[in-house]
């Protein structure tokens, strides 16, 4: 399989890779998995009273497009409000890593994740709104 | 053609019209190897009842003992017809021992089979309990390497192979009636399992290459 250029520079170099407490009040952590190819990924983010993501960290346990993609995700997120974060989209992430159509799916754990921790701080927050969290097949999909 | 799918149904051979024993793939009368049958399932392939509590050494001997008669070799001057009917056969034969015979495809088949896919690609995982777990094995997997703890990972290798025999049995439990009752419970257990045996070949790869360092 051939990795872009992007790939490898964030799989060579991942930005912000840590944890964060995940008991403190001002930190969402959002963690999915995929187990058709066994990844886990943890993306955790911190925000300010002005509700802005200060900083963002992430675990992945995975191949090469999904550290890339968890990687990104985190430096795209860092200076956002909590509702432009939710607008991120696997086919942005896919786009500018250049995934092949197999690793799409890498993409959309990334975008599950953020949503993910973005729900988690709300919740913690008294949950302005919850929303479910995906459980099975999400409606962005590779196809 | 209309002789052809009467003679399916009815399960006789295309040939002679003897009565076809099961798998209908071979003819007894005339040894004739019988137009291959996408319909049946891999239990029905190797005549085994569809269970998940399934004896994985009658699987393995009933599957080398059909190969036997329709192995690609003996009909290596047949007609092209016959040739493609023994590798279709052959080839479905080798898929039922390579599924069947994993705790996990199997338990992943039985679920397809009533139209569950457990595994499929877009299928995605959120229950904390089991990705927290998944994270700290494969944390201390990190630690275990950086480390050099050959010792230590052997410890965990068989930790996540107890977990795994575990969720084995949950599933022994899950899938004991077909259809399964309950097939969410089953769905997560399978994907448990799948996660746990990732775990467990990279595991594998990482204490090789601490050998072979």
């Amino acid at each position: 399989m051939a990795y872009s250029e992007k790939v490898i520079d964030h799989y060579e170099n991942p930005r912000n890779v840590g944890a964060m407490d995940k008991d403190d009040r001002g930190v969402g952590t959002g963690m999915v998995g995929a187990p058709a190819c066994g990844d886990v990924m943890r993306l955790q983010i911190k925000v300010n009273e002005q509700g802005i993501i200060e900083d963002a960290k992430f675990k992945t346990y995975g191949c090469g497009s999904a550290i890339a993609s968890s990687s990104l995700v985190t430096e795209w997120v860092k200076g956002k409000t909590l509702d432009e974060a939710m607008t991120i989209k696997n086919s942005h992430i896919a786009e500018e890593l250049e995934l092949p159509p197999v690793k799409i799916h890498c993409s959309v754990l990334a975008e599950d994740a953020i949503k993910a921790a973005v729900e988690d701080y709300r919740q913690k927050q008294g949950g302005a709104q919850v929303v479910v969290q995906p459980v099975m097949a999400s409606a962005q999909t590779a196809h | 053609m209309r002789r052809e799918l009467y003679d399916l149904m009815t399960d006789s051979c295309f040939q002679c019209g003897a009565v076809l024993g099961a798998p209908p793939a071979l003819c007894a009368a005339c040894g004739a190897v019988q137009p291959f049958r996408a319909d049946l399932s891999l239990f029905a392939v190797a005549d085994l009842p569809e269970t998940y509590d399934l004896d994985v050494q009658a699987l393995r001997t009933q599957v080398f003992a059909l190969q036997k008669g329709l192995h690609p070799d003996r009909f290596a001057h047949a007609e092209p017809t016959a040739r493609r009917h023994s590798l279709e056969w052959s080839t479905r034969l080798n898929e039922a021992l390579a599924i069947l015979r994993d705790p996990l495809r199997r338990a992943d088949y039985l679920l397809r089979r009533q139209g569950v896919d457990a595994l499929g690609e877009q299928v995605k995982v959120a229950d904390p309990t089991l990705l927290m777990t998944q994270m700290i094995y494969r944390e201390r997997l990190e630690e275990l390497v950086a480390a050099r703890d050959v010792t230590g990972m052997e410890a965990l290798r068989q930790e996540v192979d107890t977990a795994g025999v575990h969720v084995v049995q949950r599933l022994h439990r899950l899938l004991a009636t077909l259809p399964c009752a309950e097939p969410e419970a089953a769905g997560s257990a399978v994907r448990e399992l799948q996660f746990l045996d990732k775990l467990l070949g990279e595991i594998g790869r990482s204490a090789e290459s601490l050998q072979n360092a």
